[in-house]
């Protein structure tokens, strides 16, 4: 794409960084896949396109920061959108954090967390990749936690959802993304939860209940073969 | 003015420019509908940022299909959150006792257009002064707790860049 | 030098191999193939497995050419399986490490797939998508662990195939997932079908539904049993290679291998490996002799696992059927 450079494959899609209408952007476009069926492709990246936009608009409405939309464009499978200068991706952020810092962070993640499901906003696909931590000030230093934004991004399996039940699914496959990805994981859900209360206070038990019911299905599933 | 670049696709400049006390507004109007003058006439009241109207019209023009009958009749129905034709065009558009007008063209020159006018051009910063902050937030459904963390410009261009497929 | 006796039996598989320092000496199986409509249950599987378990193994020890003596290690699957066909191979094991005393280690049936997959192909480091009849799961090793990034949250896409195919009557000979490729081969139609994706989990039980409640009325309008295979497969496969990919994206991740029954199917295989190349990764993936459950495979985990010094004692020495992946420590990788 003119104007436009490669920034990174991510697992939906090809990410550009580049400049649009004037400003800063990011063109995420979600190529053909040529490994599924045309139909199922089609359909699976109009809805992803439809599902992402509605999610960070209704996080907008929320009070939840996310990019800024500029075009959304079907035809070309793209979205184009704000660039966040100046931003870490939090997986890498824990990797070189102090356990303080490390605690702090996922108490702020619990909490954005927390206040989408309790506007029904199921993100669907909850990593650390998936996370950016943004220089308030506009500088290039992530020393200080006081100073950066966290934002949540990827909103391509999001859904709109009041049920506790997606709500536990959520907050498991974050788990399982932790466990998966960080030494100090349960340390760090654990202040995931605490956050989570403290902004879905009236959601919070029946969601723990579901979450702890889904870890449960998990761990007691039988494998066979 | 603010000259501003489109879409890649489109390639084409968008002209945008700030008039006080234009005298001719029905005249302008007339001409604009019979297709003699290729424009679009916004009022001011509910721009908050030349920006909000660089997406609407890029909108427009990278569009396959259009939902109105001209590009510029397209902008005034972008910049509106709802789907209904008429009442967004009123909404945006102009009406014959408005003084205070933006005008919005395609292409390298707006000449043609310019010398029509009847009014005093003045900087885009003066948009500052005429907008209508909670007409706009009202517009474009804005609450409280958004404007605690997003721009109202950010707000309303993600607004324009869904409005076809979310009901806002 | 050390040389592994594997025993497996954990479904309706009975593989008994042996290996010496990574070179495959022998590797015997019998599969347990029931009537079509019908799947197989825990008591005549182990049945089945007790009735040949000594042909099996005598064939294995024969072709390997290796004397009990010279046995340094008598691995066996310790889970997750069926109890009744885990147990009836696991008392073979215990036997044979007391007659010819020799140490005896349970192994995890997944780790012997992922590890048997990582010798043959030579990858090194693969995000690893494990398919068989019971199992589903996105795996990376990381810390000691292979962690599950990804898995099914309710049945395993082989369950899912193997089960349409009773719907349609397919046979069980060889295999009903196998049945399911060739005529999927065949199908052109496409059908739209659930699609179940959550971050990198996956559901199918509600596809299997939707196909076992429709399979009547899609024949009836004019879609062949071929069209519905290949329908199913490429929605099943579409999951699986899309949830690989979150897991490669997430980890930076180069290599995918495949491992499990479900992974010698070619489709599967030809989907993953154009994921692959759309990002640069390459894929590594085995046939049926490694893919689809053996003995040998138990044979390498357990070798790896006994080099590195791991010992069981007699009373560790049981079978459960719960056991997963992610609760063995990795001895025997450094990185």
């Amino acid at each position: 794409m003119e104007g436009f450079e490669l920034f990174r494959q991510g697992a939906e899609g090809r990410i550009f960084k580049g400049v649009y209408l004037g400003k800063p952007a990011i063109a995420k476009e979600r190529f053909v896949k040529k490994y599924r069926h045309p139909d199922l492709d089609s359909h699976l990246t109009k809805e992803r396109i439809k599902s992402e936009s509605r999610s960070i608009i209704r996080c907008k409405s929320a009070g939840i920061r996310t990019p800024a939309l500029y075009l959304v464009d079907f035809n070309r499978r793209t979205i184009f959108m704000e660039y966040f200068e100046n931003s870490i991706v939090v997986k890498d952020f824990i990797a070189q954090a102090s356990n303080e810092v490390i605690s702090k962070l996922a108490l702020k993640i619990g909490a954005v967390l927390g206040k989408m499901h309790a506007n029904s906003i199921i993100h669907g696909d909850l990593t650390t990749s998936n996370m950016l931590l943004v220089n308030k000030n506009g500088q290039k230093s992530y020393s200080n936690l006081q100073d950066l934004e966290l934002i949540f991004i990827d909103f391509g399996l999001s859904h709109v959802e009041s049920s506790a039940e997606d709500k536990g699914v959520d907050l498991y496959v974050l788990e399982r993304a932790l466990i998966s990805t960080h030494s100090t994981a349960s340390e760090i859900f654990d202040q995931v939860l605490e956050g989570y209360k403290l902004e879905n206070k009236s959601g919070f038990k029946e969601v723990l209940a579901k979450f702890k019911e889904v870890q449960a299905r998990g761990r007691k599933r039988t494998m066979v073969g | 003015m603010v000259k501003a670049a489109l879409d890649p696709l489109v390639n084409k400049t968008l002209n945008i420019r700030l008039f006080h006390s234009v005298e001719n507004v029905s005249d302008l109007r007339k001409k604009i509908m019979s297709g003699q003058l290729e424009c679009c006439l916004v009022n001011p009241k509910l721009i908050v940022d030349p920006f909000q109207l660089v997406v609407a019209a890029n909108k427009a023009l990278t569009a396959k299909n259009r939902t109105t009958k001209t590009i510029f009749t397209e902008i005034l129905f972008n910049l509106s959150v709802s789907k209904h034709i008429t009442k967004s065009l009123q909404q945006f558009g102009i009406t014959d006792d408005c003084r205070d007008l933006l005008v919005v063209t395609v292409g390298d020159d707006d000449s043609r257009v310019l010398s029509e006018i009847k009014g005093t051009e003045v900087e885009l910063g003066a948009l500052e002064e005429i907008r209508d902050l909670g007409a706009v937030k009202k517009a474009y459904k804005i609450g409280p707790e958004e404007g605690a963390t997003s721009t109202i410009v950010d707000s309303v261009v993600s607004r324009i860049a869904t409005k076809d497929f979310i009901s806002h | 030098m050390v040389i592994a006796l594997g025993l497996e039996g954990s479904a309706n598989k009975l593989g008994i191999g042996v290996i010496k320092d990574g070179e495959v000496l022998s590797n015997c199986r019998r599969t347990y193939i029931t009537p079509p409509g019908e799947g197989f249950l825990p008591k005549e599987t182990a049945e089945h497995h007790r009735k040949n378990v000594i042909s099996v193994l005598r064939d294995a020890l024969n072709q390997s050419g290796v004397k009990p003596a010279e046995i340094d290690v008598i691995c066996y699957t310790k889970g997750p399986g069926m109890g009744a066909p885990l147990a009836s191979v696991a008392v073979v094991a215990r036997t044979l490490a007391q007659l010819w005393d020799k140490p005896l280690l349970g192994v995890n049936h997944c780790i012997g797939h992922i590890e048997m997959g990582r010798l043959i192909t030579k990858a090194t480091n693969p995000t690893v998508l494990y398919v068989s009849g019971g199992n589903t799961q996105v795996i990376a090793y990381s810390r000691h662990k292979y962690r599950i990034f990804g898995e099914t949250i309710d049945i395993a896409v082989g369950n899912c195939l193997d089960r349409f195919a009773r719907v349609l009557k397919l046979p069980n000979d060889p295999s009903p997932g196998y049945n399911i490729e060739q005529m999927a081969k065949k199908g052109k139609k496409f059908i739209e079908l659930p699609y179940c994706v959550k971050g990198m989990d996956v559901s199918f039980s509600g596809i299997l539904t939707f196909m076992e409640e429709r399979a009547d009325k899609f024949l009836k309008q004019g879609y062949s049993p071929e069209d519905l295979c290949f329908s199913l497969q490429e929605t099943l496969f579409a999951m699986l290679v899309e949830t690989t990919e979150r897991a490669l994206a997430h980890c930076d991740s180069r290599e995918v291998l495949i491992v499990g029954g479900v992974g010698c199917n070619e489709r599967l295989q030809e989907m993953m490996k154009q994921m692959c190349e759309e990002r640069g990764a390459k894929l590594f993936a085995t046939d049926e002799r490694f893919c689809i459950d053996n003995g040998v495979m138990i044979a390498q985990a357990g070798y790896e696992m006994f080099k590195s010094g791991t010992r069981m004692k007699w009373e560790e020495c049981f079978i459960t059927q719960r056991y997963r992946t992610d609760e063995v420590e990795v001895t025997w990788r450094e990185d």
